[in-house]
């Protein structure tokens, strides 16, 4: 852990350095009134470590971003950072003390046996060979141009910054002398601070031309620098910008011209206009928004050409989208195929399989939902239900749509924008298909009337509710309570609802009276024998 | 390298050993530049020929891969016949007979399989014939199956006989205890499990529940299908083999496995697992350092078969770290993984841990859920716990057996009852020699006053215990 060269005096506002495997931006250095001595004032990354907001003991010295995340350290247990130089040859260089085979005390008593790193050790400080740096957490602050390593890493195309003390755009473009081919660049965790004006950004940019992924994760850089990250990244296909509290607001309108996938998950993107403004993007294939707290999507219909126009994917995982609504707004983009919604509201409306056979009939062009491929078999099936789970309201819709409301069609319409389509591939639904059928007993009962004698003899006639597989043993012991006629002297016959047929003679007492179709409002008589 | 001994030949049995062996190819002839027709494309120069394990290469500069398919039935290996890489495989190396095995280990193993054996084995000799080094075998199979289990058995069993010495790997795949395809999956995987014991050396079990809660819950795919769980597999498959298809060093081999894994020879079911498994988006934010990627494997989450690994003691523990790794950062993990508590070792097996490095970097085939990560590992682990996987096996043979049910089935295709009295007999004990056979608590959880003693008498015991031949 080297401390560098860090007097007081070398430490400067803004500086990213670590203390006590905390990372902090210096905001102060210099005497503090009612302490000895010589201070740094830090702001903490991390709020715990915060004692207050930059003041002490009634005077200001500093101000911070955030309120109780600053305090003073003495100067001696601030580490500045390493070089770069230094780090990649501390992490990759050549160790005298390698073996290839090293017998570690382990765990549990046994020994642990770590074969081959001096040959690899070997292999890795080989740089003109090296294809990939990670200097994660390797407290790198600085990169300063050595002639002496000029092209040290030929082939090295891609480098892993994250977690370090880097601050400034004008540093890491200074990478690029070391690793001219340069092409993945990852700076997440690195709170860097933006560059001045354009001029400068552009200055960088020359150096940074093959870089095509980047990623910018937890760097808590403003969504309105990244105008300059554009400027500066002219050539970037990928970028990543998650977890930055970002408030997303409208990019010029040449920025990112070559962006294929951006990657936003984890901001606080509360509500989809912001999103929207992304739409102008013109290379836009992949657009991953999880967990963001998008409560629904919608794209306007008039200039809908304009908006994400080659977009394929887009992933909403962890959002709160809970109307169909939104899914039907999907169908509007022309190119997507891949969509993920998983643990959205949206999708827990219904039971599982049928929330997903919705979302895909709902938009029709698409292959992939949720990572898995939807089958033509699939497809159709989805269609076909949705065409039947809707059936009742479509025809309401249309035999009402010229007499009393015109306007039940229109607003039908409006929330399943696909019937018409579906109507026109697979048909209109059945009649028969529509009808509910309902699963409650109480539904299923019978009302039968009994009645001694005949029917025209005016004797009572009561009214029973029976399930429809009774057994007419069951019924003759009803009968018998009710009328008190025994049940081994009853004679069973019945007359249909409404008609004046001749009684149909009930004769096997161990079948069930839906077995003599008898239905709601029969007659039955009984006579005794 | 200039030369190159130490072949591997693979040979895939069945449809899931087929389909598990394209998508294995696939990935092969990624991570080493070759194209679909066989040839290195143009601007990669051949460095390290160490992928010569595994590849032969032909008078015109085509790399044919060193692998055998069979199956009882054309459809699915006409699936590759007619599919992307059609041109990389040699006709010879897929053989199909015309009527399959139906599930059944009798039909597999006599029947039908005697047909094809001989063919089969004849391919086998004209490609060993070639090699300069034959190191051993690699045979893709799954339990459950027909032609998977019965076959397999018939093979290896004939393999021992003409290559005694040579290792042999299986990479089989056990039947999920949620997810079954057949009903007399016990049946097939039990008497398998018996004749491949005396003749295999290694055996990697992987299972599909496992496989498929990884591509749910680490992949989010909401429906994995088969062609998700292969390239899941296939990962493993290669973090197994890479030190023998890339330059490395010496003694991650695959024969080192068997030294180091197999404590006794009945005791040769290692536990895969595998980490990262990530899906591309996570990949982007998620820092995959040494410690979590070493933390992972040891998860119940990460590993190829579902069974609770802290239920058990480890036997012998091999970690395979691959990509961007510098041995400072192993011993990084390694003082991470001593404070694991849950890491406790039998006492009457020597071995350790063995951590291995090797340069070259995981690819992904194009299409795959799993995301490219820079540096991976694959841990290996005989652990005790797996006697859980065997008990679970056992207990739905003894249900069925019980009954005597479906076992007509198997009688009528393959073995003539009554035809030797010591083969009605030997059906009924073999549950019982399976408890015998090593997979017992008795075994394992050792009487702790008197170690040494016991331990003599138990390891005998597995190592020569008589099984009764054959049915």
């Amino acid at each position: 852990m080297s401390t560098g060269t860090n007097t007081k005096c070398s430490l400067m506002d803004g500086q990213r350095v670590c203390c006590n495997n905390e990372y902090a931006t210096v905001r102060y250095t210099g005497p503090v009134v009612g302490a000895s001595g010589m201070w740094v004032g830090l702001e903490w990354d991390n709020l715990s470590r915060g004692r207050h907001s930059g003041s002490y003991k009634g005077r200001e010295y500093f101000s911070v971003g955030r309120p109780n995340s600053g305090s003073f350290v003495r100067s001696h247990v601030v580490d500045a950072g390493i070089e770069f130089i230094d780090a990649v040859k501390e992490k990759y260089g050549l160790d005298e003390s390698a073996v290839n085979e090293e017998v570690i005390e382990g765990i549990g008593g046994r020994d642990i046996i770590v074969i081959g790193a001096k040959f690899i050790n070997k292999k890795q400080s080989n740089f003109s060979e090296s294809f990939s740096i990670n200097l994660y957490n390797m407290k790198v602050s600085s990169i300063t141009v050595n002639p002496l390593y000029e092209h040290l890493l030929p082939k090295a195309s891609l480098l892993d910054l994250s977690n370090n003390l880097i601050n400034s755009w004008l540093v890491v473009s200074n990478v690029t002398f070391f690793m001219p081919n340069i092409s993945t660049l990852s700076l997440n965790n690195c709170r860097m601070t933006a560059p001045l004006n354009d001029s400068e950004a552009s200055m960088i940019s020359s150096c940074f031309d093959k870089v095509s992924t980047l990623s910018l994760n937890k760097t808590l850089i403003n969504w309105h620098d990244l105008p300059f990250v554009s400027i500066m990244f002219a050539n970037l296909r990928e970028l990543s910008f998650c977890d930055n509290s970002a408030q997303l607001s409208g990019l010029p309108s040449d920025s990112f011209a070559q962006l294929q996938m951006l990657l936003l998950d984890f901001n606080p993107i509360d509500s989809w206009d912001l999103v929207l403004q992304l739409g102008r993007l013109p290379g836009l294939t992949e657009l991953y928004c999880n967990g963001c707290g998008i409560p629904s999507v919608y794209f306007p219909d008039s200039k809908e050409d304009q908006f994400f126009p080659k977009l394929s994917l887009l992933s909403l995982k962890q959002n709160k989208i809970s109307s169909l609504e939104s899914i039907n707004q999907l169908n509007k983009l022309p190119r997507l195929v891949e969509l993920s919604l998983t643990a959205n509201p949206v999708l827990s409306l219904d039971k599982e399989e049928y929330a997903r056979m919705e979302v895909v009939a709902r938009i029709g062009g698409m292959v992939t939902l949720n990572k898995t491929t939807i089958l033509a078999r699939e497809r159709m099936e989805s269609e076909v239900w949705y065409s039947i789970k809707y059936g009742t309201q479509w025809f309401e819709a249309k035999a009402t749509s010229d007499v009393t409301e015109p306007d039940l069609m229109g607003r039908f319409l409006a929330f399943h924008p696909r019937y018409r389509e579906i109507v026109k591939k697979y048909g209109e639904p059945e009649i028969g298909q529509l009808k509910k059928t309902s699963n409650k007993l109480k539904d299923s009962l019978l009302l039968v009337n009994i009645v001694v004698g005949s029917i025209e003899s005016g004797t009572r006639v009561v009214s029973k509710k029976l399930p429809s597989g009774t057994t007419i043993m069951k019924l003759k012991i009803i009968i018998e309570k009710v009328f008190r006629v025994d049940k081994k002297k009853q004679l069973l016959s019945y007359v249909s609802a409404g008609t004046s047929n001749k009684p149909v003679l009930i004769d096997n007492d161990y079948r069930s009276l839906s077995f003599f179709a008898i239905d709601n409002n029969d007659t039955i008589i009984v006579t005794s024998s | 390298m200039s030369t190159v001994a130490r072949e591997v030949m693979s040979v895939h049995v069945g449809q899931c050993g087929s389909q598990v062996g394209n998508a294995c190819w696939e990935l092969f002839c990624m991570e080493h530049g070759i194209e679909p027709n066989g040839k290195i494309a143009n601007d990669n120069k051949v460095v390290d020929n160490s992928f010569q394990t595994f590849y032969n290469e032909t008078a015109a500069g085509q790399y044919v891969p060193r692998a055998l398919f069979v199956d009882l039935e054309p459809t699915v290996i006409d699936e590759i016949r007619t599919g992307t890489y059609k041109a990389l495989y040699h006709p010879e190396q897929l053989i199909t007979g015309k009527e399959d095995a139906a599930n059944n280990y009798a039909r597999g193993h006599y029947t039908v399989g005697k047909e094809l054996i001989d063919v089969l084995l004849d391919r086998i000799r004209k490609s060993a014939e070639g090699c300069s080094g034959l190191q051993g075998f690699m045979v893709f199979h799954s339990y459950g199956g027909g032609t998977g289990s019965g076959f397999t058995s018939l093979m290896l069993e004939r393999l021992a006989i003409d290559y005694g010495k040579k290792s042999k790997f299986h990479l089989p795949i056990y039947p999920s205890p949620e997810i079954s395809t057949a009903v007399v999956e016990p049946y097939n995987s039990v008497l398998t499990t018996h004749c491949t014991m005396e003749n295999a050396d290694c055996a990697f079990l992987l299972d599909n529940t496992a496989c498929y809660e990884i591509c749910q819950k680490n992949l989010d795919v909401e429906r994995p299908t088969y062609s998700n769980l292969n390239r899941l597999i296939v990962q493993v498959v290669s973090a197994l083999t890479s030190s023998l298809r890339f330059e490395g060093c010496l003694n991650v081999d695959l024969c080192e496995f068997q030294t180091n894994l197999v404590p006794y020879p009945r005791i040769h079911f290692p536990l895969a697992s595998y980490a990262p498994i990530l899906s591309n988006e996570k990949a982007h934010h998620e820092q995959m350092t040494i410690h979590e990627i070493t933390s992972k494997c040891f998860d119940r989450e990460n590993q190829m078969i579902k069974v609770d690994t802290r239920a058990g003691k480890f036997m012998a523990c091999c970690m395979l770290y691959r990509g961007d790794i510098v041995p400072k950062d192993i011993n990084a993990a390694i003082n991470f993984m001593k404070n694991k508590a849950d890491v406790k070792f039998v006492d009457w097996c020597p071995t350790g841990f063995k951590v291995g490095i090797n340069f070259q970097p995981t690819t992904i085939v194009p299409g795959s859920e799993m995301a490219k990560t820079q540096r991976s590992v694959c841990m290996l682990t005989n652990t005790t716990a797996l006697m859980d996987v065997w008990s679970r096996l056992n207990t739905k043979f003894d249900m069925m057996y019980a009954k005597r049910a479906f076992i007509h089935c198997t009688w009528e295709r393959g073995w003539k009852r009554g035809s030797s009295a010591t083969r009605g007999k030997t059906w009924p004990r073999w549950s019982e020699t399976t408890r015998r056979l090593g997979w017992t608590p008795s075994l394992f959880k050792m009487n702790m006053r008197k170690p040494r003693r016991r331990w003599k008498k138990e390891r005998n015991l597995c190592c020569q215990v008589n099984l009764p031949e054959t049915f």
